[in-house]
């Protein structure tokens, strides 16, 4: 919202520089994105509607320096015959207020170089001026915050206005010359047979004010915000009328706008003022007095503020205090102030008028102790683990493409799940399994060029559940190495060895062509972290390789399966150190260690457990010793 | 004159950076056709029998000398010979990495584990009711804009804050209590240099009979200076959450330039890093909590963007590219 300083100050007496300016009401809450010249540009949270004009942000500003407010008073000459428009409201729930003035006689022409000027200041560089009536009612918008719309009062048809939900089918051009089918859930401004506006969004081009209007209604009225921001989100219309009325406006700024654009119809475009408004609103909502309670505020604060403070406050915020006392007091919120309905928002008034900088540091927060999440050390000892041979921890996007078909994971059999924008169409999907993200990392990182490292994360993956509504998503450790199945699987078994868990990727997931999925869930509760210690051999340990020659399509572990098998009490290590082809065949050399609790081996009982391993190949696959 | 070639053997052999130098020294003097001893020993032979005995004993007590000063220089540089493969590189080591993001998530929790703040994690598919409408965030009000998330089908939506969380630490928790909730959020945001459509937040949530403003000023006090030096400050404006009131957003001083103001800064020396309040009643009523007996304030602030300020990330996209020429530098 852009605020003039020289159109401000035509209602509180503001001296000081727009940097000045500024200070002040950051630190009150009013945030200020920039200052361009002699225009601050502010940043207004949705809570404080009544700052979405001039007068507003003056009030604010004369409230936090202590200056009077002067607030517009626009003086009206009305003649002629009073307005004979009617004005029919279908449901005050959407529209409890709706005024109709009427000023006869004008001649349309170019707005006055001033107007032109503060809306350009206002505005910024998208305005473009349209006509005196039409700049006038912007103007007022922006000077009081209440949004109007100027009807050619020649093509209010029947003269008569009716403000509905929009029927099945009705269509609509609006100002900007593009077409609207609407729906049940648009309000319209309806003459007695078609839509004139969407209301509060945008008006008709059929009865927009153009070079040859004479006559005017002005329509000052308050609409039900959640219906405005539907029917502009629905469109994908907004406007600054929207703006402010989704936020909701005040309902004693809609008849000071009403009049306020009246008299300069009258004065800059030539029009006489019908004498009285066509009125058609519900009874004024009351809003219930709100309690401020002395010992409330300094609770909540941690700061002590005198009663008589408190009053001294609320009251400069326009409320009427019916009673108060040193314990609390009762007032009725000010109109303009929308966000202000329970005693918590007084609350934060006294606060920010005091100043947030008074309220004390309190750093005594007394003991507490705090549990370990659950799985927190296992994290830590996976994530380390991992680390320390070298891997990189990486953050994938938790997003597939919209028309991403997955092969069924190990997480989940269905389709993704897909995600709508706010828009409402499905962009992207969620996925299904950690693996392809830490592939496509490697395969980038390749692409540059740039040697690879082993990978790895540890994130969630999403999917419909069979028996719950409520999709369901699980933690899972990815992990991906480069240099392929062998390498991963042996990065695989010393992080099982870390957590104490037995070696048995099937049990926690899936582990394919160098990328491994595991449950982490899962690991987390297998995992033993706290160690036993175990008495060791104090003698030396032997070490024999022993080759043999295999089939030539003999894998690894059956190898060292069979070997495990003999449970040879001194055999301590068993691994695979080399193998070479020879011809249709496949000479591998395993390596042997062996070790005694309580005694140094000797060379016959090494060779002895030797033999035996050999025999145990030779008889399980036909190996030949070398 | 033996004296000065003694001498001048000496230094020369002190001097010797290379064996070889040794060597040639010892040729110059001793050993060599044209040596310096060689030479004395030929005008020797041409001296009258008296002056070439008492040359002789000298000269030859002088060749002694020289020989083992020679012996003994030549065998400290022997000593010192290293074989080539010791001088090798060796092989390149690596040290795998924490992601950056991780590393700035630990940090954080791990000061307000300090603090006795635990850990809450929840569910990143989550409902309306916990990411709006117990939140006192109606769904159809500009307020609910910033929240603005991805729906999968209504009411189940990718939280856009992990506020959820704490609705459901209150809704399973008893008063008093202090937690933070980290996690990752989503907003429908195109990914551009400073926004990205899934990040990560730490939020925290303090609740008691007398938790206060003052309370809150107080843990993010503690929290700046651990997280940003000993001599941070905190400034805390009014705002707006519908989840809170008071409302207030929190600058730190900035770490950069000392709070004198820089591009970092944008000039003004403070850098907006958490947003914070008092929890709203409504809020409080939504989980079944008395908001006569109990009070209690809440924080939130953006991994992404502590974590770009403290090391001068550029560009937030960097964190999901997932470049090692990037992560390797954490």
């Amino acid at each position: 919202m852009r605020v003039p300083l020289s159109w401000l100050r035509e209602f509180v007496d503001v001296r000081d520089s727009a940097e000045s300016i500024s200070k002040t009401l950051v630190m009150a809450g009013v945030g200020v994105e920039g200052i361009e010249g002699d225009v601050l540009v502010l940043e207004i949270t949705s809570n404080r509607a009544d700052l979405l004009s001039i007068a507003g942000v003056a009030r604010e500003l004369a409230l936090l320096r202590g200056l009077p407010f002067r607030p517009p008073a626009p003086a009206l000459q009305e003649a002629g015959p009073a307005p004979d428009t009617k004005v029919e409201v279908a449901d005050f729930a959407l529209c409890p207020r709706y005024t109709a003035r009427i000023v006869r006689g004008l001649k349309v022409g170019p707005a006055p170089a001033w107007v032109r000027q503060k809306l350009a200041a206002a505005l910024g560089p998208d305005y473009a001026p349209i006509n005196s009536v039409a700049d006038i009612t912007n103007y007022v918008m922006l000077e009081t915050g209440e949004p109007l719309h100027a009807f050619d009062l020649r093509f209010v048809r029947g003269n008569r206005i009716v403000v509905r939900p929009a029927r099945p089918g009705e269509r609509m051009q609006a100002i900007n010359a593009k077409e609207y089918a609407l729906e049940e859930s648009d309000i319209v401004i309806a003459d007695a047979e078609r839509p004139v506006a969407i209301a509060g969004v945008m008006g008709g081009k059929e009865s927009e004010i153009v070079a040859d209007t004479r006559d005017v209604l002005i329509e000052a009225a308050m609409f039900d915000p959640a219906s405005i921001r539907r029917t502009s989100r629905r469109l994908g219309l907004a406007s600054e009328s929207s703006y402010r009325f989704e936020r909701g406006v005040d309902w004693d700024a809609v008849d000071l706008a009403s009049r306020r654009a009246a008299q300069l119809m009258a004065e800059l475009a030539g029009g006489t003022v019908a004498p009285g408004v066509v009125d058609a609103s519900a009874p004024r909502p009351a809003k219930p007095s709100v309690t401020v309670r002395t010992a409330r505020v300094h609770r909540l604060l941690g700061m002590e503020v005198p009663a008589g403070r408190v009053r001294a406050i609320v009251e400069g915020l326009g409320a009427k205090v019916e009673k108060a006392d040193a314990k609390q007091l009762t007032a009725a919120p000010p109109p303009h102030r929308r966000d202000l309905n329970v005693e918590v928002d007084f609350i934060e008034e006294v606060a920010r008028i005091e100043g947030y900088d008074r309220i004390p540091t309190d750093v005594q927060l007394g003991l507490s102790v705090a549990a370990d999440p659950p799985d927190e050390r296992v994290r830590e000892a996976v994530r380390s683990s991992l680390v320390a041979m070298g891997a990189f921890e990486v953050l994938t996007w938790s997003f597939e493409a919209a028309n991403a078909q997955p092969e069924s994971t190990a997480w989940s059999k269905g389709k993704l799940l897909p995600l709508r924008n706010p828009k409402g169409h499905v962009d992207r999907t969620l996925r299904s399994a950690l693996g392809p993200a830490l592939k496509r990392v490697l395969q980038a990182n390749a692409g540059c060029g740039e040697p690879l490292h082993p990978v790895f994360e540890i994130a969630r993956v999403y999917f419909e559940q069979a028996d719950v509504e409520h999709p369901g998503e699980k933690a899972v450790l990815g992990v991906a190495h480069p240099d392929g199945p062998a390498e991963l699987r042996s990065m695989l078994r010393a992080l099982f060895e870390r957590l104490q868990i037995p070696f048995d990727v099937a049990k926690y997931g899936v582990a394919e062509g160098g990328v491994a999925e595991l449950d982490f869930e899962k690991l987390a509760q297998d995992a033993r972290l706290v160690r036993k210690a175990q008495p060791y051999s104090q003698h030396p340990a032997v070490q024999r390789d022993l080759a043999m020659v295999f089939s030539k399509d003999m894998a690894w572990p059956p190898i060292e399966q069979a070997v495990r098998a003999l449970a040879i009490p001194i055999l301590h290590e068993v691994g695979y150190l080399n193998h070479h082809v020879m011809g249709e065949k496949r000479s591998i050399a395993v390596r042997l260690r062996f070790l005694a609790p309580d005694r140094t081996l000797t060379g016959a009982e090494v060779d002895a457990a030797v033999e035996r391993v050999a025999s145990a190949l030779a008889s399980a696959f036909s190996a030949v010793r070398r | 004159m033996l004296q000065m070639l003694r001498s001048a053997f000496e230094r020369e052999l002190r001097d010797a950076r290379i064996i070889d130098e040794v060597r040639r020294t010892g040729n110059r003097y001793l050993s060599g056709k044209t040596s310096h001893v060689r030479n004395f020993f030929a005008y020797l032979s041409q001296l009258g029998s008296i002056e070439k005995a008492a040359g002789g004993m000298l000269l030859n007590e002088l060749k002694q000398s020289l020989e083992t000063a020679l012996h003994t220089r030549l065998s400290s540089f022997e000593n010192k010979i290293i074989p080539f493969e010791d001088t090798l590189p060796g092989t390149p080591r690596v040290l795998g990495r924490r992601h950056p993001i991780y590393q700035t998530w630990d940090e954080i929790a791990r000061i307000f584990l300090k603090l006795g703040f635990e850990v809450e994690v929840g569910p990143e598919i989550d409902t309306e009711e916990n990411n709006f409408t117990s939140l006192n965030i109606p769904l159809d009000h500009p307020a609910a804009d910033a929240f603005d998330t991805f729906y999968i089908r209504a009411p189940y939506l990718l939280r856009s804050h992990t506020s959820p969380v704490q609705v459901r630490a209150m809704r399973k928790r008893t008063p008093p209590f202090r937690i933070i909730a980290p996690g990752k959020v989503f907003r429908p945001d195109d990914a551009d240099a400073s926004h990205l459509p899934s990040f990560h937040q730490v939020e925290g949530l303090m609740v008691g009979p007398d938790v206060s403003f003052a309370q809150l000023k107080g843990v993010l006090l503690l929290f700046a200076r651990e997280m940003f030096g000993r001599d941070s400050k905190v400034r805390f404006r009014p705002s707006y959450f519908p989840f809170t009131e008071p409302s207030a957003e929190v600058d730190v001083s900035c770490f950069l330039c000392a709070a004198k103001g820089c591009p970092a800064c944008k000039g003004s020396g403070w850098m907006e890093i958490l947003g914070s309040g008092m929890v709203h009643p409504k809020v409080f009523e939504a989980v079944g909590y008395d908001p006569e007996a109990t009070t209690g304030f809440a924080f939130g602030m953006g991994v992404e963007r502590i974590c770009m300020l403290r090391h001068g990330v550029k560009d937030i996209r960097w964190f999901v590219e997932n470049n090692f020429r990037f992560l390797k530098q954490f």
